[in-house]
């Protein structure tokens, strides 16, 4: 059975980061205008909130599956960070990851509450989140060295990059716009 | 907006009388609403999943490609190693000297542990009526996931051999070659433990 777990906890974690950066790229796609015309906005404000969600839900089932599995972590190692003895950095960054995703996700269902730039700048979290994940998955994966991983993680960097690229661009077009017209 | 004493101010703003505004309010209402010519979806409440569609198909595609993952990381695991078995089994028999399995002693017998760059290895055996009936490692590099993830796969492979070849001539796992060479010198001092006290 821990077997079972184990290579689920190898699947779910995979996964868990494929949805994080689908999150992030349609959340980049849909505050920067580049969805176009034809598709609601309600729709990609769904979509992003769906796939963040599935996307805390898949790491709640990877600690759950690594936790079952025996890896000799305790409930203790996967809530406090820098308590585990093995692999402690990496485990930190992915406890501090699963703690900025919670912040993330849970300050996004009652958003009208807070401040547009408060909620804004906590919402902002899951990039250096994704950074530590994408670390943590380096560090302790045991698939992290093989070819299709390594593909896979090229190919999701530069698919968050594209339109982060495009929306960090179009801030900057904006401001010096404004600028020039003040 | 018209200037006080305009004169083409009723050009402007021309008065609309009485009769006329009661004509077109009953026009208005004769005529359906925008509502009813467009009803909104879901009777004009607000869509709560805009996206119900993709995002179940996000859900549905992410729980198959877990469990497709988990599969193929098995099965990956698994021939990955019996293939190795098969290509490290002769040069293991040509680099080894013959092993005995002559007059074992019944009893359990635990090898000395063998180090290795991961950490050591120890095999125990139980000999009864002068066969191995049982090996199991109680000690393996398991420090970290890697090991522990390649030992978990590499000792139940490597007790399999110690049954089968009764001796210290076991296969080598591919991708756990220290494993295996350590456990191969712990497994032949618990054999040669076993043979002393015959």
């Amino acid at each position: 059975m821990s077997d079972v777990l184990w290579f689920l906890t190898r699947s779910s974690g995979i996964v868990a980061m494929i949805l994080i950066a689908a999150a992030i790229i349609n959340g980049f796609v849909y505050s920067g205008r580049e969805g176009g015309q034809r598709i609601r906005p309600d729709w990609w404000v769904d979509l992003h909130r769906g796939l963040g969600g599935y996307a805390l839900i898949f790491t709640v089932f990877h600690l759950l599956t690594a936790y079952g599995a025996d890896l000799g972590y305790g409930v203790i190692d996967i809530i406090i960070p820098g308590v585990s003895k093995q692999w402690t950095t990496a485990v930190t960054l992915g406890v501090l990851a699963f703690y900025a995703m919670l912040i993330t996700v849970f300050t996004t269902w009652p958003k009208r509450r807070f401040r547009s730039r408060i909620w804004h700048a906590i919402h902002l979290l899951t990039l250096p989140a994704a950074i530590a994940i994408g670390v943590h998955g380096w560090q302790m994966g045991t698939d992290s060295r093989t070819g299709w991983y390594i593909a896979l993680m090229a190919i999701l960097t530069g698919l968050v990059m594209y339109p982060a690229g495009l929306r960090i661009s179009g801030l900057i077009r904006s401001r010096l716009v404004t600028f020039w017209n003040a | 907006m018209p200037t006080p004493n305009d004169p083409y101010d009723d050009i402007v703003t021309p008065p609309v009388p009485d009769d006329r505004l009661s004509e077109l309010a009953d026009r208005s209402a004769a005529r359906p609403s925008e509502l009813e010519l467009n009803p909104p979806r879901h009777n004009g409440s607000k869509r709560r999943h805009a996206a119900k569609g993709s995002r179940s198909a996000a859900l549905g595609l992410a729980v198959v490609s877990t469990l497709g993952m988990a599969a193929y990381l098995h099965q990956a695991s698994q021939s990955s190693g019996s293939a190795a078995t098969i290509a490290s089994a002769p040069a293991t028999t040509s680099t080894k000297k013959p092993f005995e399995t002559k007059s074992l002693a019944d009893g359990v017998w635990n090898g000395d542990a063998s180090t290795n760059r991961w950490g050591l290895v120890q095999v125990a055996i139980t000999v009864s009526g002068g066969k191995i009936t049982a090996a199991s490692a109680p000690l393996y590099p398991s420090d970290d996931n890697r090991s522990l993830s390649i030992n978990r796969i590499a000792i139940p492979k490597l007790v399999q051999s110690t049954l089968t070849a009764q001796n210290a001539n076991v296969n080598s796992v591919s991708g756990a070659t220290s494993t295996s060479e350590s456990y191969q010198t712990s497994l032949q001092s618990a054999i040669d433990k076993s043979h002393a006290a015959s």
